[in-house]
Order: C-alpha cells, then sequence, then structure tokens
C-alpha cells in the first residue's frame, strides 16, 4: 500500500508548460547556448526562470518567462531541471514552426518534451553544479530601441574593420564605429529615423563592447523579436532585452555585456 | 602511458580558441615528459643552456602556458605525489624501457644516424627531481598556479573537474576519466605541427574533448563498467595481457558479465587485485585546494627574464614579446562583469 501512495503523491509534483509555437524556446535555447554548456531553469507557479553567465563573466542572460506568456503552464510545486544546452536544442529544433512545445516533469529524472500532438521525446536531466549568478548593479542614463535587422546591419558594418563596436549617444543620434588596422567604419542613425523607434538620453553616453558577443546574441535572441531594448552608460555594462511572443504577457530575455577594458 | 579507451571513448576535435574562458586542471608530469620527448633538437637531444641544464621542460612550459593564457584560458597544474604502491611495477617497466632506448641511442649517435637517434631520444625522457622544482619555481614566477596532489595528479585533476573548481582535466591519458572527471582536454598543449614517433611524416595534433557522460551514455555502460573495461585492458595498476581482448570485446564481456572477475573466460588468469585497482580509481587520494589557491597572480617579469634569460640563456626578445602579446590582448578584452555586482 505505502510505495503506491508515495507514486501518486510524487506524481502529483511537478510541471507543465505549453506554447503555440517552438519560436520562443528556439530563442531562449539558442540564446544560452552561446553562454553554457549546461543549464539550470527554475519552475515555479508564476514560470520559468533561468540565469547564467558564460565562463569569462563578460556575459549574462537573464530569462523571465511568466505563466501568462504560455498557452498552458501548470506547476505544483517549485522545481528546478539541469539539461545540457546542446541536447536541450536539438530537441527543440525538431519542432516545426507549426508545431506546439509541451515540456512536462512528473517527479522523474527526465523531462518530457512533446512537439504537436504525436511526437514525444524523453531527455534525461544532469545534475546541476550550478551557482547562483546575482544582476549587476547599473543605472541607465541612454535607452533606445531599435528594430532587429538594422543592428544585425550595424553589427556586421562595424565588423568589417573591428572586433569592437563603440555606441555613442546623443541627444537626437546615435552613433556606432570602429576602427582597425584596415581602416574605420562608422553608422549614424538618428531619431527620426525608422531603425530607431525610440531615444532616451538622460545623459550622453559612450562605451565600447565585444562585437562578437553582439552578434551572437543578436542572431540567437532576435528571432523571436523584431524590436531590441538598449540601455548603457558610459565605460557600463549594456543590457539588452528581447521580447518573447506577445509584448503585453509574454516573457524576456535581458543580455548584460561588460564594456571593453580599453576605450 | 594509461588506458587506451579511445575506440570507446571517441574525442571530439576542437579548436583551442574552443576553450576561451575555460579553466583547466593540466597533469603536470604528463605534460612535462611530453615537452621533454618533443622538445628537442635535430639529432635528438634535449635543449640545454650554456650550463649543460636541460631547459626543455622550461621551455615548454613557459611558451605552451603563455599560449593558452593568450587565448584566456585559465589554468592550474597538477603534480604528481606518492605513486599508489600497485604503480611501481609499471615505473620499473617504464625505467627499463628508458634504459634500453639509452642505450640505443648512444649506438645511433655513435654510428651518426640522426633520425634512429631522435627516434629513440624522445623514449629516453626522464622527469627529474631538479626539473620539477624548475617547472614550480617557473610557474610561481609567472603567476599561474599549481597543486600538489597527494598521489595521483590525475586523480586529483579529476577532483577539481568533479566539483566543478574547473571545466576540464587535461592530459594525454583517458586514465582521467576512469577518475571520474566529466571532461577531458587531450592535445592542448602540444597542439600543432609534430613529427610522429617512430616515423618521417608531419602530422597536425589537434586539440580533443572527450565528455564522460557521453561515453557513458553511448556505451550505454556506468563509471564502475568503465572501470573494469580498464582492468581488462590494463592500466597503470595492471598489466593484464589477456589474448586478443580490445576494447570491443572487452565491452561486451562487461555488460554481459559485469565485473572482470565475474567473466568467465577471464577470471580464472586475473594475476591483480582488482578490488585494490577499483579502490584506486573510486576513491582515489585527492587533495581539495581552497578557491585561492586556484587563483592566477600576476606575472613577476623581471624574476622572469632573470631566471629564464640570465640563468638559462632564454632569448630575451623572445620573452619580452611574448608577454607584449599577452599584454596587448589584454587591453582589448572585456572587463568582467563581475565587478558590477558589488
Amino acid at each position: 500500500m505505502m510505495p503506491a501512495e508515495t507514486t501518486k503523491t510524487s506524481a502529483m509534483t511537478g510541471f507543465v508548460a505549453r506554447t503555440q509555437t517552438p519560436s520562443e524556446w528556439r530563442a531562449v535555447t539558442a540564446s544560452i547556448l552561446t553562454l553554457v554548456e549546461e543549464a539550470t531553469f527554475d519552475v515555479t507557479s508564476e514560470g520559468i526562470t533561468f540565469r547564467a553567465m558564460d565562463p569569462s563573466h563578460v556575459a549574462l542572460v537573464d530569462l523571465f518567462w511568466p505563466s501568462s506568456g504560455f498557452e498552458k503552464f501548470e506547476c505544483t510545486k517549485a522545481d528546478k531541471f539541469t539539461v545540457r544546452v546542446e541536447d536541450f536544442t536539438k530537441l527543440v529544433r525538431r519542432a516545426e514552426s507549426k508545431d506546439s512545445i509541451e515540456i512536462s516533469r512528473q517527479a522523474t529524472d527526465s523531462l518530457v518534451m512533446k512537439l504537436g500532438s504525436r511526437r514525444e521525446f524523453e531527455l534525461h536531466l544532469i545534475e546541476s553544479n550550478q551557482s547562483n549568478t546575482p544582476l549587476p548593479k547599473l543605472s541607465f542614463n541612454s535607452k533606445f530601441t531599435i528594430i532587429e535587422p538594422a543592428f544585425d546591419r550595424v553589427l556586421n558594418d562595424i565588423s568589417v574593420v573591428s572586433s569592437h563596436i563603440t555606441i555613442e549617444t546623443k541627444k537626437d543620434t546615435i552613433t556606432f564605429s570602429g576602427k582597425g588596422d584596415t581602416g574605420k567604419a562608422t553608422v549614424t542613425l538618428d531619431r527620426a529615423g525608422q531603425d530607431i523607434p525610440e531615444l532616451d538620453v538622460k545623459e550622453e553616453s559612450k562605451a565600447t563592447y565585444s562585437i562578437e558577443y553582439l552578434l551572437k546574441i543578436t542572431k540567437a535572441a532576435g528571432s523571436a523579436s523584431d524590436m531590441i531594448n538598449f540601455e548603457y552608460s558610459s565605460k557600463m555594462p549594456l543590457r539588452m532585452e528581447f521580447k518573447l511572443g506577445e509584448a503585453s504577457k509574454g516573457g524576456r530575455i535581458h543580455f548584460y555585456l561588460a564594456p571593453r577594458v580599453q576605450e | 602511458m594509461g588506458v587506451n579507451l579511445r575506440d570507446i571513448a571517441e574525442p571530439k576535435k576542437i579548436s583551442l580558441e574552443d576553450l576561451k574562458g575555460r579553466s583547466l586542471a593540466i597533469d603536470a608530469f604528463n605534460t612535462l615528459y611530453q615537452f621533454l620527448s618533443i622538445i628537442r633538437g635535430e639529432s635528438g637531444d634535449l635543449l640545454k643552456d650554456s650550463k649543460g641544464n636541460v631547459t626543455s621542460h622550461l621551455s615548454g612550459l613557459f611558451y605552451r602556458s603563455m599560449n593558452l593564457l593568450d587565448i584566456g584560458i585559465k589554468l592550474v597544474y597538477i603534480f604528481d605525489g606518492e605513486p599508489p604502491k600497485l604503480k611501481h611495477a609499471e615505473i620499473l617497466r617504464r625505467a627499463e624501457i628508458k634504459k634500453e632506448a639509452a642505450s640505443l641511442y648512444t649506438e645511433a649517435v655513435a654510428r651518426n644516424d640522426l633520425v634512429a637517434a631522435k627516434r629513440y631520444a624522445s623514449a629516453t625522457a626522464y622527469l627529474d627531481k631538479a626539473m620539477i622544482q624548475d617547472s614550480k619555481k617557473l610557474l610561481d614566477l609567472m603567476g599561474i598556479p599549481w597543486i600538489q596532489a597527494p598521489s595521483e595528479g590525475e586523480a586529483t585533476a579529476a577532483h577539481l573537474a568533479k566539483n566543478g573548481m574547473v571545466d576540464y582535466a587535461a592530459s594525454q591519458d583517458y586514465d582521467s576519466l576512469l577518475f571520474g572527471a566529466p571532461r577531458l582536454a587531450r592535445n592542448v598543449t602540444i597542439s600543432g605541427k609534430r613529427k610522429l614517433p617512430n616515423r618521417n611524416i608531419r602530422v597536425d595534433v589537434i586539440p580533443e574533448t572527450v565528455v564522460l557522460q557521453d561515453v557513458l551514455t553511448e556505451n550505454g555502460i556506468s563509471q564502475e563498467q568503465l572501470i573494469e573495461i580498464a582492468l581488462i585492458l590494463g592500466t597503470d595498476f595492471n598489466h593484464p595481457d589477456f589474448k586478443g581482448i580490445g576494447p570491443a570485446t572487452a565491452l561486451k564481456l562487461v555488460k554481459k558479465y559485469g565485473k572482470i572477475d565475474d567473466i568467465p573466460e577471464l577470471k580464472d588468469k586475473i594475476k591483480f587485485d582488482p578490488l585494490e585497482i577499483r579502490e584506486i580509481f573510486l576513491h582515489p587520494l585527492v587533495v581539495t585546494p581552497s578557491r585561492s589557491e586556484l587563483e592566477e597572480r600576476p606575472p613577476q617579469k623581471e624574476e622572469i627574464f632573470d631566471y629564464l634569460c640570465k640563468e638559462h640563456d632564454f632569448s630575451e626578445d623572445r620573452i619580452k614579446s611574448s608577454f607584449a602579446k599577452l599584454e596587448e590582448k589584454k587591453k582589448v578584452e572585456s572587463q568582467s562583469l563581475e565587478q558590477w555586482f558589488r
């Protein structure tokens, strides 16, 4: 009698989370894949969160995905699960663009992923050796919203001459620039243009960042959102925000990046 | 030496840049032996300073470590302590091979056969106490942490990787996997063009990694079973010499029967104590360093010039330029987010 009882109770702990399309999970897994090999997700009745830095502690991804951002979300007891990101990503990639993705866990050491209604995978979870990652304490003097293809183009322009990009905001303009052995590149965007729906400069700011990190995250997280919210201050880390799904109730990925040592 | 698990633990080729930002616990003895056998002149003679001191190990340690630091890889070297008693037979066996190689080398030099001389020379590589002291001193000057293991260096390296204190155990030997290292990196300190021993061709030595969990999953075995397979194939602690049993057969037998002493065709031929060897791999003697012991410190450049250039005749220009290169790299690097956590 006892074992049956135990099984029944434990079957009630766990969670189910379903999204209508694979686009959010694609962006989430691709973003995490740019940073770490193993990822621990926290699941509570509020939703799913994840936070980690890359091994050199230059970049940080902070995922907040509220239950309202899912088509179906149930969580009876707070839970954590750790996966090899590459394996998890492979499963997500198996989804076709119209497939729903449902992940669930019923008190086992596996995660069940259903693609559409007929395809089911079981992914073995791994042991977590994750440590708690704090968030950097920052105040931002410059904010702007840039459309994703425009930012992608800027990055690719500057990367022709440099591995770093300097971002300078003035009241009505943003200047992206870089210089290297072969020459210089400058892209100026202004408030009136369509590429920058929003620009808010409390204080003129200028900082330099690695293009490699920015290209990777823009490609990964940008797939789910058309706009990127960008915040930074002079010689300080930047924060990029990518929305997941509908802006009002969906989740978001925050990406933090430390500036370059030398201006 | 160590067990050869390549057939069942296929490594994945990587580039050193893939390890950027990662940390390695490097098996120091294993690496220094590599330097002593590889870093040699045309006729196989070791690099020496004007006073006749061997400097191959220092050259390898300095330039190879700088190369890894340049990429942004964090290092800690792990030095062997007292070998387990069971390794004594293996140590004697190796000494015997070296003695033989040494006399073949002398003969080859005498008859002016440089190709043969070089071949035998690399097999004579011998790491003495002074070289170990030299190496520790150089690491101290370079600000690279090193740890004295109580016993096998690989065991402590695996222990650090297992506890998340480093990302990889780095060694040429697969034994790290037997000690439970979740990730093994090979060829990191010797990558580049290398002449194959005994053959006159040059090959690319490419860094590679092995993930323990993948090895276990792909073969459908447990960590304990992996150790049983190694016992059949032979480790540093036993030389079973079961005729005609390679990795594939060993895998099959272990999957079918479990432990080596339960395998009908082998159990009567075991001339060693499996229990004792299992114990070495499953519960090795290791040390847990503090976080601060694993931290990099700034290099003492003046002292390094004195030590390598004045004492051991290294080229000052070359040492200077490798520091300049590293500093240039540091300048354009991104800062760590950590300073904004406070």
